[in-house]
């Protein structure tokens, strides 16, 4: 196994920079083995997290970066952004089930909130080759 | 029997275009009882579009319409609909033919 793989970009409250991110994860994705369900959800879940930290975060003009590492077991995706989150802010109808659908396509799913802003934290175990 | 209408999604259904969607499907709705929403060609789901999919389903059962939803398996659509439990929410079909017969059943 040669030294783990990362991919690493940081988006802001534009939309189109999220849309720019998942194009690009999703060929980092693939380049790095996935197959293509497993680059599909790992994509979904990754936007649904960075449309939520866009979206909740009091302060996002620090951006949000999500970092992806490929090891030998699978994929880790970090989601870090700098803001406080309202957990009730602008409510959009539907809002939630992104973090719902994001658990249910990733392996492991963790939220830590004790430290400046948030960071998500999610694992794809499986899905093409180490 | 008025005959169906049917309304082919394409590309994407999530934040940015689930609203264009629901709107396509609602002036569907207005030319016949049933409704079928294709879904074989989007190639992008989201939360958003799960969601308004939802909302566009609950508003033509509330007009006393008939949805038919052509989502294949293997495919995006289904996928969510099978993670998240939800195929029961409408006749989901794998092809157009498919549905279309089941109208015509």
């Amino acid at each position: 196994m040669q030294e783990t793989a990362t991919f690493s970009y940081t988006i802001d409250d534009r939309l189109e920079t999220i849309f720019e991110l998942r194009i690009a994860l999703r060929r980092w994705l693939a380049d790095v083995g996935l197959d293509r369900e497993a680059v599909d959800d790992v994509a979904l879940a990754a936007w649904e997290v960075c449309v939520n930290a866009v979206e909740h975060a009091v302060e996002p003009r620090g951006g949000v970066t999500l970092v992806a590492s490929r090891t030998r077991v699978g994929v880790r995706i970090a989601v870090h952004d700098c803001g406080t989150w309202r957990e009730r802010a602008a409510q959009r109808p539907g809002r939630g089930l992104g973090l719902r659908l994001a658990t249910a396509v990733m392996d492991r799913v963790s939220i830590l909130r004790d430290r400046p802003g948030t960071e998500v934290v999610m694992w794809r175990f499986t899905g093409g080759r180490a | 029997m008025s005959r169906p209408v049917l309304v082919e999604i394409v590309g994407g259904l999530d934040l940015s275009t689930v609203w264009r969607w629901e709107a396509e499907v609602s002036k569907a709705a207005s030319a016949s009882r049933t409704v079928v929403v294709d879904l074989s060609r989007v190639d992008f789901v989201d939360s958003a579009g799960v969601h308004g999919l939802f909302r566009m389903l609950a508003s033509l059962h509330a007009q006393g319409k008939r949805a038919l939803v052509v989502a294949p398996h293997g495919g995006r659509v289904r996928r969510l609909l099978e993670i998240l439990e939800l195929q029961s929410l409408a006749w989901v079909c794998d092809t157009r033919e498919e549905a279309l017969d089941a109208h015509a059943a």
